[in-house]
């Protein structure tokens, strides 16, 4: 079973412009699916149609195999959203939104479950500390991540995250990714242009431009889709010789930073850049998905 | 599911409570206590009018005002996003939220009423009409706010429109002063006040106001179900 299933969905506004074209997208069980696109792809027309915020001129969408036409009641029962937006309550205090969504999803849930819970997300998403800031004393990474906390403490099946990450410090970041990635969800769908936030956490990725599908796989199929693009950055020991270096390069200070169309050519470099002149730091980005990204988007606009 | 919708929105008032406190009881007490400060001058009948517009302004300016503002904000598509999968519906949400600030405006109503039992006692008094007035005074507001802040969806720009609506509601309204002037007829407020004034036996019971005050409440919720009922709350014609 499938846990979204997105068919041949297609959303054109009244003013002609057409946000999705045809999009057929499926989440299988225990996946995590990422779409990607620029800005103005249609991710969040998407998104809204599968929340059930704006209605689909053709196509369908099924949650749990319920047609959310049919059955919309399925959204708020099986959805937990996390929006692009930082919202925040600003004179409620951390806990105290945690405890009202908790109270609005079940009558039942009693004191202490109440009290459990929120303390165990607030320390999955790191903010034990924050539980008695008002909302207005949040940072953006802490507001984000509190709408994580917010998706998670009603463990509902399938996750939905807008941009999860956006506006959101390194290390925040990085935390974030592993909560989603160990949230153990039925489904989880990923809406980013953040490339390697999708490659770090998708098992399977859509592309998505002017609002139609270009490619899909996962991370690594589309890697191996085209020939992919790699990124050295070495700090040699003595000064490299002009005639190793490839025509893509730059210097700044001791570090060079050079581009390459394979990976087999970079390493053909930097094996010869180790014989010349030595290396004292390396680090090689390959495959460079953001680039490979590009270099679809570019594709397909040809 | 209102319960917890109210808790939530009582307790987001936190930071505002000196606002609030300002604006719901030490300026309109004050404005009140102007308004009798010279009562031996006046016949109780003159200070009962007088509080009885001080009554629907007050309703007007805050309720009106802020229940416009709050609706709007939920209104935002990023706040439709986030309660989109949240259990309560968008129409629980607004419920929610014209319940808790009929609370808040509840003591301005209530002091006014004393004060008006206190100068012309409580025999002229309809129980019974004062608390129908009252009722279709809190919905026919409230509805107006829930339409205009729906359609709105946008709390900056329902700034705009809490400002100026409000003002032109009470002055163009025989709130503070006596006129039958035709073109006050096209105002709702006036026949609000003819329905509170009735009520507490400072004018006869007539069933023109009483009508018109029910067919606008009825319109102004036909507006706000529209918008509140929709399932597609993001689709509207561009």
């Amino acid at each position: 079973m499938n846990v979204i299933e997105i068919n041949n969905l297609t959303k054109i506004y009244p003013d002609g412009t057409k946000a999705n074209d045809g999009i057929s997208i499926r989440i299988g069980k225990n996946e995590i699916v990422g779409i990607i696109g620029p800005n103005g792809a249609g991710k969040t027309t998407l998104i809204r149609q599968l929340l059930g915020l704006l209605k689909p001129t053709s196509g369908s969408i099924k949650v749990m195999s319920e047609d959310i036409e049919d059955n919309a009641d399925i959204i708020k029962k099986t959805l937990a959203y996390v929006p692009q937006y930082p919202l925040s309550f600003p004179s409620l205090r951390v806990e105290e939104v945690l405890e009202y969504v908790l109270r609005m999803r079940g009558k039942n849930i009693s004191e202490d479950e109440i009290r459990e819970r929120i303390s165990n997300v607030l320390n999955l998403v790191g903010l034990s500390g924050a539980a008695k800031f008002f909302g207005y004393q949040l940072s953006g990474g802490m507001k984000k991540s509190l709408l994580l906390a917010m998706a998670l403490v009603q463990e509902l099946p399938v996750l939905v995250l807008d941009e999860p990450t956006s506006m959101v410090d390194i290390v925040t970041k990085h935390r974030l990714w592993e909560v989603i990635r160990d949230s153990n969800r039925e489904g989880t769908l990923l809406a980013s242009h953040d490339m390697n936030e999708v490659k770090a956490l998708c098992d399977r990725v859509y592309l998505l431009l002017h609002g139609k599908i270009v490619a899909s796989g996962t991370p690594a199929d589309m890697v191996s889709m085209i020939k992919m693009p790699t990124e050295v950055r070495l700090i040699p020991q003595r000064e490299i010789p002009s005639s190793v270096l490839p025509k893509e390069h730059r210097k700044r200070g001791h570090l060079y930073e050079l581009a390459f169309e394979t990976l087999e050519d970079a390493l053909d470099t930097v094996e010869t850049v180790l014989k010349t002149a030595g290396v004292s730091y390396l680090e090689i980005e390959s495959p460079s998905f953001e680039n490979l990204v590009i270099n679809l988007i570019g594709r397909d606009g040809e | 599911m209102i319960r917890p919708l109210i808790g939530m929105e009582l307790r987001g008032m936190r930071i505002y409570k000196t606002f609030l406190f300002v604006n719901l009881l030490l300026m309109p007490l004050a404005l009140l206590f102007m308004m009798i400060m010279d009562s031996t001058s006046r016949t109780p009948e003159d200070i009962s009018y007088l509080v009885s517009g001080f009554i629907v302004v007050s309703l007007v300016s805050s309720f009106l005002g802020t229940l416009t503002s709050r609706v709007s904000n939920v209104f935002e598509p990023s706040v439709l996003e986030l309660y989109s999968t949240l259990p309560p519906r968008i129409s629980t949400v607004v419920f929610a939220q014209f319940l808790t600030y009929s609370l808040l405006v509840l003591p301005q109503v209530l002091i006014g009423l004393a004060v008006i039992v206190y100068y012309q006692g409580a025999g002229r008094i309809n129980i019974f009409l004062l608390i129908l007035a009252l009722l279709i005074t809190f919905s026919e507001l409230g509805t107006l706010a829930v339409s205009i802040g729906a359609k709105i969806g946008n709390p900056y720009k329902a700034m705009a429109v809490t400002g100026i609506l409000p003002w032109l509601l009470v002055v163009f309204s025989p709130a503070y002063y006596r006129s039958s002037f035709p073109a006050l007829y096209l105002n709702p407020v006036t026949y609000l006040l003819s329905c509170i004034r009735s009520a507490i036996g400072l004018q006869s019971v007539s069933s023109i106001p009483w009508l018109v005050s029910a067919g606008l409440t009825g319109i102004f919720l036909l507006f706000a179900l529209r918008s509140l009922r929709s399932g597609y709350m993001l689709e509207k014609p561009f």
